[in-house]
């Protein structure tokens, strides 16, 4: 008797836990692929990705949350982290807050820092340059969302290619931070 | 007999003429007509007026309703295009035409039914989605994207009441395009 109740136990642990997975959830994590070899787990992996599909309650980045996150690039043809580079955003409630690129391009926000209320604008500045973007954010929390990192854009009517902050035939368009702990090269990009 | 012949075939001519300009005529039009005048929701205001600049800005980001998985999809120059020969994509040159219509479109087909109660028959502009989602009086995945009272609001249901008596709201309209404070 004790071993039916352990076996029925069990399977119903088993069959509850399979019934609470998000499939679609599953789907968008298995979609960024694996992590890049070299690259450790941190503020410096997977550039380009969509962050908030693990940072988010029941991704596998649950324990550390964010409430906007991304990659700014230098360069549209080219993905090479843009460091310390300036993100602006304003929320529907009139709140700002600023975040800074690290040495590959990512920036996040957590939800102790900011909460924000969507839609949001957001505009990304460094030194002289400042680019904004034309409309506003409406929910999505990862940037690679709508700005896919692939080159070229697969579908160019409904899709946008990475954030960049540089033209790629501007004087000062960086080749990456020199003492960045990984290659602020995007793996992959040209 | 010749001529009784004549008179006879040009009666029954005249009769079965008569018996097919009756029986195309169908119902009266006056009802019809009616409806054609109607001055509420419609695409030249939509179009001059702004109308489709608020929806643009307020709901037609990549990430909402700029995306080919809606039923209202909304395109515009800062989000989805439709296919175009110039290889235009989010971003790029202006708004056009063809994607304005597309928009009307969009949002007169998304409850055809209630769509034509406000319209056609001055129903209630709060009773449609287009109105209802946005101000979360209904559940909106994307959350409330317009406050009660703003002009946003007041843009897209003036634009649903318009006629000679209540004019669409176009300085509403105008402030609408722009958010928050660019």
């Amino acid at each position: 008797m004790k071993r039916l109740c352990l076996l029925f136990l069990g399977v119903s642990s088993v069959a509850i836990s399979a019934s609470c997975s998000d499939p679609v959830l599953d789907d968008a994590i298995a979609a960024q692929g694996n992590e890049t070899s070299g690259v450790p787990k941190g503020a410096l992996h997977r550039a380009g990705s969509q962050c908030v599909v693990c940072h988010q309650e029941g991704g596998t980045a649950a324990d550390s949350p964010f409430t906007i996150a991304g990659t700014v690039f230098a360069q549209p043809a080219r993905q090479i982290g843009v460091d310390a580079a300036e993100v602006r955003m304003t929320d529907a409630d009139g709140t700002k807050f600023t975040a800074k690129t690290n040495c590959v391009g990512n920036f996040f926000v957590t939800a102790s820092e900011w909460q924000p209320k969507f839609p949001v604008l957001v505009e990304v500045a460094k030194g002289n340059l400042r680019r904004a973007m034309r409309s506003p954010i409406g929910r999505a929390p990862s940037c690679a969302s709508c700005h896919v990192p692939d080159l070229p854009v697969n579908d160019p009517f409904s899709q946008l290619g990475h954030i960049y902050l540089f033209s790629s035939d501007e004087p000062g368009s960086p080749e990456g931070a020199v003492d960045c702990a990984v290659d602020p090269k995007r793996p992959g990009s040209p | 007999m010749k001529s009784a012949l004549r008179v006879a075939v040009a009666v029954s001519s005249a009769a079965w003429l008569v018996a097919s300009l009756v029986s195309c005529s169908g119902e009266p039009k006056g009802e019809f007509e009616r409806k054609v005048a109607s001055t509420r929701g419609a695409p030249g205001s939509f179009r001059t007026n702004g109308v489709s600049r608020v929806f643009e800005k307020r709901c037609g980001s990549l990430d909402c309703h700029g995306s080919t998985a809606r039923n209202m999809r909304i395109y515009s120059s800062a989000g989805l295009r439709l296919p175009n020969d110039a290889g235009t994509g989010p971003g790029g040159g202006d708004t056009t035409l063809d994607e304005i219509t597309a928009n009307y479109q969009s949002i007169m087909t998304l409850e055809p039914e209630a769509t034509n109660e406000v319209t056609v028959n001055n129903g209630d502009p709060y009773s449609l989605l287009i109105v209802k989602k946005p101000l979360e009086i209904e559940r909106h995945k994307g959350g409330q994207s317009i406050r009660r009272g703003d002009d946003a609001e007041r843009c897209i249901v003036s634009w649903l009441k318009e006629d000679l008596v209540n004019p669409i709201d176009v300085g509403a309209c105008s402030r609408a395009a722009v958010f928050p404070r660019e």
